[in-house]
Formats: structure tokens, sequence, C-alpha cells
């Protein structure tokens, strides 16, 4: 069997802080195999953007990664130099963001800054290159596209913008999409038709996405498989039906449990306390500890891995490990 | 039976138009009927929910509502009471009646105020609180970031000490000071993580029925509106499409654009998959308003008359409830008037 098209192994990202090492990223392991769609869901500061963007190799400063590997197509990313990492991005891998308008260049035509991003990778006439943008912008579905390339962004709106970020990231036919909430700032709407194109594209260039969104309803619609992210570490993946039929770790459950369904007169949402912790130094006991309902002394002592506890779903929760445990955090029916 | 008990808000063709300026690219000179003749009745203690995507005026409707800008046209009437008619006095009594809670606590609370100052803001327009000890003074504050539950450690801290939970929880508790009787929400969950968000949902609740508070929620997201909201007014480009209860709405839309928007929401059920057909186009700019039913270039079943002839918003033929409105001419039962040569 070939290599996994994204294989993340014992990954660990920080930012040094006066206080010490903090870890974005913690011992992350992870596999997208090639077209798969993975949704990478958490709240705010799980380390789901940081997560994406070490994949990328766009790591803001200071932050670096401290152990661990990503490997695209069995080859090392973070050994590689800053210069073939930039030729490997946009070929093999590229990434679309929440705003498309802090993405794009306000002064530059949309037809100029696709071109730039070709002209870059391929040696091609202008034509040959006028060409290609008109063809993208057909590919992500905005109309009279031989016009469009002459427009500047603020004529857009915020769903054409992203439309036009999703035609520059695919210009070179990548392998893998990386998407930070690219429907975040959309109306719903236009949320779901770019969620359509993005699943339309997928299919139609055979090329994998890993989908970052703090919406799980999101990640329920479109991804294959989901990987729930907090503290900065996955602390459960599994293929979605999987997931949603049968969550096995705490927090996973009180994150399905959080989105509003029904009226609260007929379902009323038991409201989780707390916040998600900052891991600064070296961790001592599960991530999540602190606000689980299931916590028993050894979570306090030592930190889980992420293991098998079926076929393709992995939890990274000890009560998984102790089956006297489960037997009374979820008794069998 | 619900059409005896008195609003205790409510607008009578209420409108608000803009007019664009240059720099905004949107045309200069351009009129923008960002509210345009809306009339709803809002009832003593229910949550009623604006709801529609942006640029539907939703925002523009919750300011009218509490006159923080001033109207093109129509009235509002808290109590039966025109707002506009009276003086300084009545003014004020508004204030105290009606409150308002936006969507971002980071810039919605003043960075150089600790908690209390903030608080103070409000309870020092209370004759008797400023008539207040210090003790009895802090006493109340206490009770009121004990109301939104927090503890009285809170008093002293500044707003960027706070998660985004916590500073809208004292965005509420501002709201509180002056006891009001209504509370507009304009997306006041919208910033906040799930988990967050549901312990605020349950803050909403909580109060509502510890104070008897009424509310008026606005919110693009379909989901919180159905948890929360005992009935909701569906608006598109200015208007009110559709009125229902959460419970009818949500299983029973009439609105095409109400079904469009439902269809669009991505739901938790695996596999559920997003309506495909029924969303077409983008939103057209509120400056060039499409002539007759304003969703009819977006409407998969348009019809001749929807091109010339803009719907009112009408009950719906029985059995639907008394208050069950739709602006639509497919659910509209009577023979279009004859078009003018």
């Amino acid at each position: 069997m070939s290599a996994p098209l994204l294989e993340i192994s014992g990954l660990t990202v920080g930012y040094p802080t006066a206080a010490g090492m903090f870890k974005a990223v913690e011992r992350v392991n992870l596999e997208v195999g090639r077209g798969e769609l993975l949704g990478l869901v958490g709240e705010s500061g799980s380390g789901k953007t940081t997560l994406g963007l070490s994949i990328i190799g766009l790591l803001p400063e200071p932050g670096r990664v401290l152990e661990g590997d990503i490997r695209i197509e069995g080859q090392s990313m973070v050994s590689l130099s800053a210069d073939a990492r930039r030729r490997l991005r946009g070929e093999k891998v590229s990434m679309i963001f929440q705003n498309p308008m802090s993405s794009l260049n306000p002064t530059m035509t949309i037809g100029a800054q696709i071109a730039e991003g070709i002209k870059a990778h391929r040696d091609l006439s202008p034509s040959a290159v006028r060409e290609r943008s008109i063809e993208l912008l057909t590919l992500v579905g905005i109309a009279d596209p031989a016009r469009r390339v002459k427009a500047y962004p603020h004529e857009l709106s915020g769903g054409m913008r992203q439309r036009v970020m999703i035609a520059m990231a695919v210009s070179l036919d990548p392998l893998l999409l990386i998407a930070d909430e690219p429907t975040t700032a959309l109306d719903v709407t236009i949320q779901a038709q770019i969620i359509w194109l993005l699943e339309d594209l997928r299919e139609r260039l055979g090329m994998a996405i890993v989908y970052v969104t703090h919406n799980l309803a999101v990640a329920a619609n479109i991804c294959q498989s989901i990987a729930v992210c907090y503290g900065g570490q996955i602390v459960e993946h599994a293929p979605k039906a999987q997931l949603f039929a049968d969550p096995a770790h705490p927090y996973t459950r009180s994150l399905i449990e959080a989105v509003p369904r029904d009226s609260w007169r007929k379902h009323r949402i038991r409201a989780s306390a707390g916040r998600p912790p900052v891991s600064i130094g070296a961790r001592e006991s599960c991530v999540y500890a602190i606000r689980c309902p299931w916590v028993f002394e050894r979570c306090t002592v030592e930190a889980p891995d992420l293991l098998p506890m079926a076929p393709g779903h992995d939890v990274r929760c000890f009560v998984y490990e102790d089956p006297a445990q489960l037997a009374i955090r979820r008794p069998p029916a | 039976m619900t059409m005896a008990i008195q609003p205790i808000l409510s607008t009578s063709h209420l409108s608000k138009e803009y007019r664009a300026s240059r720099v905004m690219g949107l045309g200069g000179g351009a009129i923008i009927r960002a509210v345009d003749d809306v009339s709803i009745d809002v009832l003593p203690g229910e949550t009623y929910g604006l709801v529609g995507e942006s640029g539907c005026g939703k925002s523009t409707l919750g300011r009218l509502l509490l006159h923080l800008i001033e109207p093109t046209s129509g009235s509002v009437m808290l109590n039966g009471a025109d707002i506009q008619a009276g003086d300084a006095n009545a003014r004020r009594l508004l204030r105290r009646t009606m409150q308002i809670i936006f969507q971002d606590p980071y810039s919605s609370l003043n960075p150089a105020f600790r908690v209390r100052d903030i608080l103070w803001e409000g309870l020092r327009q209370l004759p008797e609180a400023a008539r207040e000890s210090a003790k009895a003074r802090k006493l109340r504050m206490t009770e009121l970031v004990g109301l939104v539950g927090l503890g009285p450690e809170f008093l002293d801290r500044f707003p960027h000490q706070l998660s985004g939970g916590q500073r809208q929880r004292i965005g509420i508790a501002r709201a509180l000071t002056m006891d009001p009787k209504i509370i507009v929400a304009d997306e006041p969950v919208s910033a906040l993580d799930v988990s967050v968000q549901s312990q605020v949902l349950d803050l909403f609740i909580d109060l509502q029925q510890r104070l008897g508070l009424t509310y008026v929620f606005i919110s693009h997201d379909l989901s919180v509106i159905r948890y929360l909201c005992d009935r909701v007014a569906v608006m598109y480009l200015g208007r009110i499409v559709e009125q229902a209860t959460a419970e009818e709405l949500f299983t029973d839309p009439q609105h095409p654009y109400t079904k469009a928007l439902l269809a669009a929401v991505p739901r938790i059920e695996a596999g559920a998959p997003l309506g495909r057909r029924l969303v077409a186009g983008e939103l057209p700019s509120p400056s060039d308003i499409p002539a007759g039913c304003r969703y009819h270039p977006r409407c998969p079943f348009v019809m001749d008359r929807c091109r010339v002839e803009d719907p009112r918003l009408l009950p719906l033929a029985p059995p639907a409830a008394p208050d069950r409105l739709a602006a639509c001419h497919l659910l509209d039962p009577l023979p279009s008037e004859p078009l003018p040569a």
C-alpha cells in the first residue's frame, strides 16, 4: 500500500512566551487519504487553525514545530527548506481562509491575482495564463468570467470573493486543500453554495480537503470523517456517521449536545461549564480533565494517548482504557 | 385568544431609508430602504425572533424599536403609546423600559472602565440609585453580576480581563441595570463558541423566567432562533416575508424564501443533505430592490404576477393561526387586482 496523502505524526507546535512554551498543537497524529474530505472541528483556541497552517508551512513567527513530522506523499515537510516548501505550496497543498477580503490585494484585479500564482509556477504565455484564469473562474461558478477577471475585489460580493480565493487555491491542481472556516463570514444561503462548490471540486479534481470549522453541523454535512480538536489535541477521530451515532469522548458528546436543535421548551441544552485551557509547559494531566464529567484519578496525573477503540475510530480518553470505568460512565444498555 | 392580549411593543408601517454616499460604491445618492413598511406586534413575556441574512434590515429594525435611530416614516408604540410623541421624561422612561444588547461585547464595553464603572453608567441614571450610599450601591452591583452568573470579584475587572462569554454577561448585566421590561438582543451569541453560546442562551432563558422579560431576539442563526423564540419574523431586503410561531415556521415553512433559508442550514443529523436546488443567486443590493416581489429573481416558483406586483403580508387561509402571515402571491387566495395599463 502506498503512503497516505497526508501523514502527521507526533506533531507538537509551540509559541515561546514569557511564561514558557505555549503549545498550540500537541502530539497530533492524523492521516488523510487521497480525495478524502476530513473535518477538523474545534472551538477557538483548540489549535485547529495552527494545525492547518503547519501543514502548509505558513506558521506565523515565532511559532515552530517542536516535535513530530508532516509528510505529504511520504515527503517530510518539516525538514524542507523554506524555498522548497514554497515550490510545493500551491502544487501539492494550498489553503483558503475565512475572510477573503483580507487575503486579496485590493489594488489588483482578480485576474492579475490569479495569474500571479500561475506564473510563479508555470512557464506559460500571457494569453495562456489569461485563458487559464478565465477557465478557473468558470470552474468556481463565476458568471461572465471574461468580464470578471478585470474586476477588483471590492466590486465582488463576499461569496464571489471566496469563489475567487478557491480559484486561486486550485489553480495548480493541488492534491490537498486546507479550507479554514471558508464560510464562517458568509450568509447561510451563500455558505450552502460554497459548500456545494467545494464538494463538486473535490469530485472533479480529485483533491483531498481538510475542512477546518467551529461549526459541527457544517462538518456533519460535508465531511466523510471528523477529527475533534480540544486544547491543541485531537481528542477523537472517526467516520462521520460513527462520530454522531456513538460519540466516544466526553468533549465530543458535550459539543454535539450544545448545538441547539429544537425549542428549549422541548429540549433544553444542559450547558457545560468552563472554557478551554491554555497549555503552557509540560502536561501531566488530560487536557479536558478540569471540565470533564467523567474525570477520575488517572486523568489528573497522566495524559492519555489517541488510541483506537473501534476500526477507524480513535479516542483520547482513559475511560476507554479501563473497562471498570467504562462500565460506570457508559453502562451497557 | 392570543389576539386579546395587548402587545407591549409594536410598529406600524415602519420604514428607514438611507442615502448611500458615493464612496460606498453603491452609486451616489441611491436610496437604500433598510426597513420597508414593517408592522409587528410583540406580546408581553414572549421571545420574538427577527431572522434573516445580511442586509435584510433586522438590526436596523432593532435600533428603530429603541429609537436609537429616527424612522423615515411609521411609528413604534410602547404599551400603545407612540415613543416619538413624548417629551424628555417619556424618553427616559423608554430607556428604562427597553434596553439593547449587542453582538460584540468586545466593542460595546468601554475598555478603560472597570465592570463596576460600566454598570454605574447605567445605574446612575436611576434617581433611587444615584442617592444611595456606597454600600447599598455595591450591593446592587453585586446582585446584578450575580444575576448573570458572575461573582462580586468581577466588579473590579476590566473588559480585557474577561472571556468572550463573561463580557457578554456583563453586556447583559448592564442592560439589566434599569430593570427593563423589554430587551432587544442583536446577535448576542454570534461571536461565541458553541459551548459558551449554550451557557449564554441558558442565561437568557433563566432571566426571562425570573424577571418576566420580553425579548426581541435578532439573529442570522436559525438554530438559535428555533431554540429560543416563541414567534419568528423572517426578513428579506427590509421586509417581513413570513411570520409564524417558531414551531410552525420550522416544521411547515410557507414562503419560498423561508423554505430556501431552512434548506440551506446545515443540520447536525449525519447525512442530512443541504437542499440543493432551493437557493440560487445572491442577495440583490438593497439600493436596487427588484420590482414586484423582491424575492422573485431568486424564487424557483416565480410567476408573471410576482414580477410586477409587490405581495402584501397577509394572514394565511384557515386553518392557519390568525397571526400566521406571509407575503407571497402563491399563498394569496384572492385574485390579483387588474394591473393599470
